[in-house]
């Protein structure tokens, strides 16, 4: 992993790329906006967002700015150098409200999601900062509640719309283990 | 491991309620999804198989998992 801060301008923000399995999650920035708006605004991807709203430039141009002021990180996903996605984290007292999305279809039904977040859980929990990881699924969204819930995930409250859940370190450590294990069990 | 076994858990692991035929397409399971991928891992693991993960990912049908894992038609 490798971590270079730069000046904080309207465009960049703090560079950040975390790499393995032939992933890399890259700080998102002001270049990269419009691809997510599109990719936001998608059927694909709107169908399970809790916020069902069409975004437009100005609104998206207006949230990015805002990120400057609060500790939400974005990334985009790149698999083998072709953005695919967009993870993030939003701090919450002690605990994190994680989430991502998979734009590229052909990537959705993959090891590519395990690939992904097993990088991103490995940032959060191994800074410290963090014991607990939450998310919000919608109800009909199964194939993620059952990829949630094999990363050790919890359901911990149900909403009108979506259910709550909670990644504690120490399931977080168990399902890990043998998430890892299969992940590099490769044929040499 | 026979090949009757290797579907049975293969089932299991993909959290269906139903058994599995060789002659099925992946894209026509519903349940066929990143778990799913992660348990036929596992299943290899299990019977000390092994797999590039692009092979597996490359695979069209319980079939071509099959002949991966060593089992021929």
């Amino acid at each position: 992993m490798k971590t270079v801060k730069v000046s904080k301008t309207s465009c960049i923000r703090l560079d950040l790329k975390l790499k393995g399995f032939e992933i890399t999650l890259i700080s998102l920035t002001c270049k990269d906006i419009e691809m997510v708006r599109n990719w936001r605004n998608s059927d694909e991807v709107k169908r399970y967002a809790l916020n069902q709203n069409y975004i437009t430039k100005e609104q998206q141009e207006a949230w990015f700015q805002s990120l400057q002021e609060k500790e939400d990180k974005y990334f985009v996903i790149y698999a083998k150098d072709e953005p695919i996605g967009l993870i993030w984290f939003n701090k919450r007292d002690e605990t994190v409200e994680t989430g991502f999305y998979i734009y590229d279809t052909t990537k959705q039904n993959s090891l590519t999601p395990y690939k992904i977040v097993s990088i991103f859980h490995e940032y959060l929990f191994n800074s410290k900062e963090f014991k607990t990881l939450t998310c919000k699924i919608m109800h009909d969204n199964q194939r993620a509640v059952r990829f949630n819930l094999s990363l050790g995930y919890k359901e911990i409250e149900i909403y009108e719309e979506y259910k709550s859940y909670t990644l504690k370190f120490d399931d977080y450590i168990k399902a890990d283990a043998k998430i890892s294990k299969l992940l590099k069990n490769e044929k040499k | 491991m026979t090949q009757e076994e290797f579907l049975v858990r293969l089932a299991e692991e993909v959290q269906l309620d139903r058994a599995l035929s060789a002659d099925e397409m992946l894209c026509d399971i519903a349940e066929w999804d990143s778990l799913a991928m992660l348990g036929a891992l596992s299943v290899f693991d299990e019977i000390g198989a092994s797999v590039e993960i692009d092979e597996l990912e490359n695979c069209k049908s319980i079939q071509d998992i099959l002949h991966k894992a060593g089992f021929e038609a």
